[in-house]
């Protein structure tokens, strides 16, 4: 299996084509997720991968 | 004996997750995974990148025939508040019939710590529920549909794990399944129950403890 190592710019750069690819913002996806009712499966899936590395923003 | 450090449990784990799906439901899958630095979280599925956090969905097909359905199965993991144990902070698995994964049948959703007031272990089903719905009408004068609704499936140490969901394909029809699919079932459950009773017994000894005394294990 492969494992790779993202430093904390990669991972946001990663994180922002996630948001992109399910044309969500930050803001909007932390809102859908504190109701748990997401827009769409996309947005869906993009808070589970994301929301891990959101601290920063 | 000290915990393997925490990429090798990660290796372990996606090892176990695969061999458990292609003894039984899927053919040749393999994982992958994101570490994210210094954080120490690690987003693990099919397909996954650093530039791709998005795991793919997995046919569920034995090789030959078309895939049945897609099963999505992702995990984000991390280092326990000790930094010595390789801990599930969400899992997610979802059954889709398509593969772009945008026509939902259910879902299976844990978070540790999850952002809403809904179950930390719940699943999600899509379909047609009128009776629920109506009620929930009723009560707020907001219709909500079957998928809005979060059914509890217990909490962080007894919660479905990837094991039921395979089997629950299985024995409802909705996958072909190799011969041996029960064997591989109950081995990875055994495994599963076994870290999870270990992760109960750290957080909480004492009943551990009693109940040895009391079967006369320990003085």
């Amino acid at each position: 299996m492969v494992i790779e190592s993202a430093d904390d710019a990669e991972m946001q750069e990663a994180v922002t084509a996630t948001l992109a690819a399910a044309g969500v913002s930050v803001e909007e996806l932390r809102r859908q997720a504190a109701e748990s009712r997401f827009v769409s499966e996309r947005a869906r899936r993009a808070w589970f991968v994301v929301s891990p590395f959101l601290a920063s923003r | 004996m000290p915990p393997a450090d925490l990429g090798t449990q990660a290796r372990g784990f996606a090892q176990e997750v695969t061999t458990l799906l292609n003894a039984t439901i899927t053919d040749g899958v393999t994982f992958s995974a994101v570490i994210g630095r210094p954080s120490g979280a690690l987003v693990l599925g099919r397909g996954v990148t650093k530039t791709n956090l998005d795991p793919q969905a997995v046919p569920l097909t034995l090789g030959r025939r078309d895939p049945s359905a897609w099963l999505w199965v992702a995990f984000v993991l991390g280092p326990d508040p000790e930094g010595e144990h390789l801990t599930v902070y969400k899992s997610g698995f979802a059954l889709y019939v398509d593969p772009d994964r945008d026509q939902m049948m259910l879902h299976y959703d844990y978070e540790r710590e999850p952002a809403h007031s809904y179950p930390p272990a719940h699943v999600q089903v899509h379909g047609v529920a009128q009776h629920l719905s109506d009620l929930s009408e009723r009560r707020s004068g907001q219709r909500k549909d079957l998928q809005d609704f979060h059914f509890p499936v217990g909490r962080r140490r007894y919660r479905p794990s990837i094991e039921d969901v395979v089997k629950f394909s299985i024995t409802e029809d909705l996958a072909d399944a190799r011969p041996r699919w029960r064997d591989a079932v109950l081995e990875s459950r055994s495994r599963w129950e076994d870290r999870q009773l270990r992760a109960a017994v750290r957080r909480n000894p004492g009943p551990a403890l009693d109940q040895l005394r009391r079967d006369g294990v320990i003085p």
